[in-house]
């Protein structure tokens, strides 16, 4: 299905026109109408170059010097005004690239930051990198140069055409003829380009997924020796990317070629055209310079748009990718951005009741989870315990939200359920790159006394403070600067923070030593008193005191499908 | 920021050692195909001034000459495009595994690096440097070649316009280093914002769950757009400045065409008419499209110069990639490992993360082959760094680690090549995860070609048999799986290679007693040397001995 829709998207009618990145682009509309407006301006500088040096010819070969230095003088002055337009066209350009590469990451990022992403196996972090930073800003091209050139074309060469036919019929008819072959003739590779830029971007994603995934795994390659397996495996992509771009480019370049030969063949033709009237009809020499000089700037457009079709073409090999990222979803769908504070409407709940709830893992024989009925209470710890594989994680997956039960429903006091209303601690935490405090207050803002009360309960202040920065300390990446039990109590204070009536923690002491296992299991029932708290554990000594346990038995283990 | 050097081109050149042919054919069809150009133009302006001023057509050798020049110059740019970027895909190719290499050898560093921000470097760092390679130098040799053909011919036709042609090109060239300093600077703050925006974004896949539950994706899109602003307004103002350089070149060329017509005009006897006139008006248009030609191809050579300079940041990076210092020195002697059973002996080891404070300082401990023994201690006393280095994932800084033989002789574990090392070692640690792919590509990664009934066989040990298959796919990192899941997944991947000592890292901690159960049973079970570190009682008690380890902060 994904090839269908890629494929359907790429079949462009006509030209280089991708109708989603010009509906992007005209939506800025003020934005787009100057960028074109502008680059109009700096051509008739152009136009108007060649005609002050055809003027200054004619007039040094009759001989009038004044003339000479009169038009010699506006060659100056219009070049100095080209420089002032191209400096607005260049602005205007580089904010209207700007605006849709923001507006196109603005629909993209939510869309790819979606639940089903938890489950999906054919997902690669690497590869929705490469769309959402390196695909986007391959737009640009496009967008800020070969849209506006596009237009230029179509504004300007006619007039041109035109100009220079009323001068000279047969060297209009000549400049017209190759225009129309340096515009068309690249079209005939415009099926093959389409679909050589797909599997150049597959080559891209693929090779960016896997080296993501290895430069992550790396110590875990090196130890299993799978280093040079790893690296031949790059390799053999790094070369199928490689000769996958050498395939577009080879396309890209023969229109460069075809287009090339059109406006050389056409300057010549004209040329030759005039001078033959020239020789035989006498007409005056202005006219004879200019259908030279014109019959060239017809072609200025064409030059530039053929320029800028060449850095284009790579950025709109993603282009699929991004469409079925949802990146040119003009509805709205995605959720609106909770904002914490305003969210945060109950603090506490009674009793979370979960009413015959069955999921069953698409594709999979039997359900993990069976009509499942239980009744978690505000005021004392419960836990969920059971075999790997008996749906305890799943069971927390259904109650955020992230998967949706066959049937059966989730009530909290009654009112159904919403992520919102729980704060979770997940089996191996990630902390986000940012200090501490950054990671403590993703839920809104909190108090210097707050934060440290929720550390102090989480059992890890001593440490933040131990730290030469304190709640400024950098975390790196993942949170992967800290062992797995700093993370383990940092997620929890961070959850803790988020003062929301639902806990959900998921093996909260497995990465911690007896002393601090022990602290955090009394930190967790002490919570329950204003929360309900929900613990998934394995850990004997940890049930000891726990009144509330549910047992997940799934005698029929699930087997895991793709 | 470090400051970003313009010797970072120069440090990259070696890569194109290997490419010289190719760049010499680059250079020749490149020129031929800018000399053809200039005549196509030349001729026809010639053909149109003669035309024009003494009413005669030329002779028809001319016509099939220009026909000639046009198919010619299609099949030349044509080529020497296919062969440039032919050239500069090669070298990038091959510069992407010199930093995959580069990356092999020190990761992981001791201070942790972010791996969105590695991978940026390699592929768009490495992306935007085509540009580098498929332009520069072949393109600056043709255009000096092209210039100083056309400054001859126009010197011949009229030496003062020679002369206004060589004051026009010095002046180009010398617009060549116009606003470096601000485009230098400029071009690394807008890499610095791609890779803060790739950095952004792969935090939050990576934390989706996280982010999912606590409703953070309006706060980073917020973010994302920000960078996303913020990298538009530099490269606004980079566009500008290159815009700026751009229109001095052309107002600079411009007056290179005013000159040139006014000199001619002055030596057609235009003004003062001596009555000898030394240049006939005929020639003009030939003349300007002569020094055109010339002065353009400077522009060109400037041009491509001037986009060097935002790029050098992407040079330095790369070639600061390519040169990390190694986290392991590679292996000195390469002595053949007994395959009889192994112990292990750490020699008076200390190793410190910072350079400062010491993690383990002198430690000394030996495991006899085929001993279970246990590493406990309280959280930051040493015991994943015991393992790290006992998988010779780092060297010690000081002390040595040996694996000792029956017969008691010990070998340095810097002294065994790497693949060899990794047949006698297994480790499964904390940060092991799965890869991409189906089970039993994930069993045999690094491993050679082995039969299906012996990969179930070890599946059937860490019972996982009954909750997967070969075929099925695990996901990235694993993420189908259930923790206890992916645990047994990696003491099996360890298992099938059978290795000859097997080092284990609190991968019980995080498990539900029936796994944890099951992993100690194989563990037990096992016939090699094991070296578990673990805080959990219920894992200590069942091995041999146990050798404690204290803080030393």
């Amino acid at each position: 299905m994904r090839e269908a829709e890629r494929t359907a998207s790429l079949d462009y009618p006509v030209m280089m026109i991708v109708p989603e990145l010009w509906r992007e682009a005209v939506r800025f509309r003020a934005r787009f109408a100057w960028t074109i407006i502008w680059l109009v301006l700096v051509f008739a500088t152009h136009v108007a170059q060649a005609l002050a040096i055809a003027w200054t010819l004619a007039s040094v070969i009759s001989g009038r010097a004044d003339e000479v230095w009169l038009a010699l003088g506006m060659i100056l002055g219009i070049a100095v005004l080209r420089l002032l337009l191209s400096l607005a066209q260049a602005d205007s350009a580089a904010r209207l690239g700007g605006l849709v590469r923001r507006r196109l990451r603005e629909h993209a990022i939510p869309a790819a930051l979606l639940a089903p992403r938890l489950h999906d196996t054919t997902a690669r972090d690497g590869a929705v990198r490469a769309s959402l930073v390196d695909g986007i800003d391959g737009t640009d091209a496009y967008v800020a140069k070969y849209i506006p050139a596009t237009a230029q074309v179509v504004l300007a060469c006619p007039l041109v055409v035109i100009t220079v036919a009323i001068l000279n019929p047969w060297a209009g008819a000549w400049v017209g003829l190759a225009v129309a072959l340096a515009l068309t003739g690249p079209l005939l590779w415009k099926k093959v380009a389409s679909r050589r830029g797909l599997d150049h971007w597959d080559s891209y994603e693929d090779l960016s997924a896997d080296l993501l995934e290895s430069l992550r795994g790396m110590a875990t390659l090196r130890v299993l020796g799978a280093v040079p397996g790893t690296r031949r495996r790059l390799h053999d992509r790094s070369e199928a990317l490689r000769s996958a771009t050498e395939r577009v480019m080879r396309v890209s370049l023969a229109e460069t070629g075809v287009t090339d030969f059109a406006v050389q063949a056409g300057v010549v033709a004209a040329g030759t055209t005039a001078a033959l009237h020239a020789a035989t009809g006498q007409p005056p020499a202005l006219e004879t310079y200019l259908v030279l000089l014109l019959a060239s700037e017809a072609f200025r457009p064409i030059r530039e748009l053929s320029r800028h079709w060449h850095a284009g073409f790579m950025g709109l090999t993603a282009v699929p990718e991004m469409v079925r990222l949802g990146a040119f979803d003009s509805s709205a769908h995605h959720a609106p951005p909770e904002i914490p504070n305003a969210a945060e409407s109950p603090t506490t709940a009674r009793e979370l009741h979960i009413q015959t709830v069955t999921y069953r893992y698409p594709g999979a024989d039997h359900p993990v989870l069976k009509e499942l009925t239980h009744t978690f209470s505000r005021g004392t710890l419960s836990a969920v315990v059971g075999t790997s594989g008996a749906g305890k994680s799943t069971l927390f997956d259904v109650l955020l939200g992230f998967l949706v039960p066959e049937s059966g429903e989730i009530l909290l006091d009654g009112h159904t359920l919403h992520s919102s209303d729980i704060a979770v601690v997940s089996q191996r935490p990630v902390l986000f790159t940012g200090t501490i405090r950054q990671n403590l207050i993703v839920t809104g803002a909190r108090s210097e006394v707050e934060l440290e009360a929720a550390c102090a309960a989480a059992g890890i202040l001593d440490e933040i403070l131990g730290c030469s920065q304190g709640f400024d300390t950098e975390v790196s990446e993942a949170g992967l600067s800290l062992s797995g039990g700093q993370r383990q109590r940092l997620a929890l204070a961070r959850a803790l923070l988020a003062r929301r009536p639902v806990l959900l923690v998921d093996e909260p002491t497995s990465a911690l030593d007896a002393v601090r296992a022990a602290e955090v299991i009394h930190t967790l029932h002490r919570v329950a008193a204003d929360r309900i708290v929900l613990m998934i554990s394995h850990r004997p000594e940890s049930l000891l005191d726990v009144d509330s346990v549910l047992y997940l038995d799934n005698d029929r283990p699930d087997r895991i499908v793709r | 920021m470090p400051p970003s050097s313009p010797n970072a081109f120069f440090t990259l050149l070696p890569v194109l050692r290997t490419e010289r042919r190719g760049m010499i054919t680059s250079y020749l069809i490149g020129t031929a195909s800018a000399l053809t150009l200039t005549a196509i133009t030349v001729l026809t302006a010639w053909v149109v001034g003669h035309a024009i001023v003494e009413a005669s057509l030329p002779d028809p050798f001319m016509w099939v000459a220009l026909i000639g020049l046009v198919l010619g110059r299609t099949i030349l740019t044509w080529k020497e495009m296919d062969i440039s970027h032919a050239l500069a895909y090669r070298v990038l190719a091959r510069m992407r595994m010199a930093l995959f290499d580069s990356y092999s050898h020190s990761v992981p560093s001791r201070r942790r690096e972010h791996s969105g921000q590695t991978t940026s470097v390699v592929m768009d760092d490495i992306e935007k440097l085509e540009f580098f390679y498929a332009h520069t130098l072949a393109q600056i040799a043709t255009s000096i070649t092209v210039l100083f053909t056309t400054l001859v011919t126009a010197t011949f036709l009229l030496p003062e316009a020679g002369l206004v042609m060589t004051v026009g090109a010095n002046s180009i060239a010398a617009t060549a280093l116009l606003g470096r300093r601000s485009m230098r600077d400029l071009g690394s703050k807008e890499q610095l914002c791609r890779s803060t925006l790739s950095t952004e974004l792969v935090d939050a896949l990576g934390a989706l769950r996280e982010v999912l539950s606590f409703g953070l994706i309006g706060p980073i899109t917020a973010e994302a757009l920000a960078t996303t602003d913020r990298a538009t307004d530099i490269s606004r103002k980079r566009a500008l400045l290159a815009e700026l350089t751009t229109a001095i070149r052309d107002l600079t060329v411009t007056a290179v065409v005013i000159g040139v017509i006014a000199t001619s005009a002055l030596a057609a006897g235009l003004f003062n008419d001596p009555g000898e006139p030394r240049f006939t008006a005929a020639a003009l248009p030939a003349l300007i499209v002569v020094s055109l030609a010339g002065v353009s191809a400077v522009t060109e050579a400037t041009t491509t110069v001037t986009q060097l300079h935002p790029l050098t940041a992407s040079a330095d990076r790369v070639a600061r990639g390519i040169h990390r210092p190694t986290v392991v020195d590679p292996s000195k002697a390469s002595e053949n490992l007994p395959s009889g059973p192994l112990g292990l002996r750490f020699d008076h080891v200390s190793f410190s993360y910072d350079d400062q404070t010491d993690v383990l300082s002198s430690w000394c401990a030996e495991i006899t082959a085929g001993e279970h023994v246990g590493i406990a201690g309280p959280s930051g006393s040493g015991k994943s760094t015991v393992i790290t280095l006992a998988a010779r994932l780092w060297d010690p800084s000081h002390g040595g680690i040996e694996l000792i033989s029956d017969s008691g002789s010990g070998i340095s574990l810097r002294n065994i090549e790497d693949p060899s090392l990794r047949k006698a070692i297994a480790v499964v640690d904390q940060e092991a995860t799965l890869f991409h792919g189906t089970v039993r590509e994930n069993l045999l990664r690094g491993a050679g070609p082995m039969h299906d009934t012996e990969l179930l066989a070890v599946l059937d040990r860490v019972k996982a048999s009954e909750w997967v298959t070969l075929e099925d796919h695990v996901g990235q990192g694993g993420l189908r799986l259930s923790g206890g899941q992916q645990a047994r997944l990696c003491l099996a991947r360890a298992l099938v290679r059978k290795p000859q000592v097997l080092l284990i890292d609190e991968v019980t901690a995080s498990l539900d007693s029936e796994t944890e159960r099951i992993i100690s049973d194989v563990i037990a079970d096992y016939k090699g040397t094991v070296l578990i570190a673990s805080h959990r009682r219920e894992t200590l008690q069942r091995l041999d001995r146990v050798l404690h380890l204290t803080s030393t902060r």
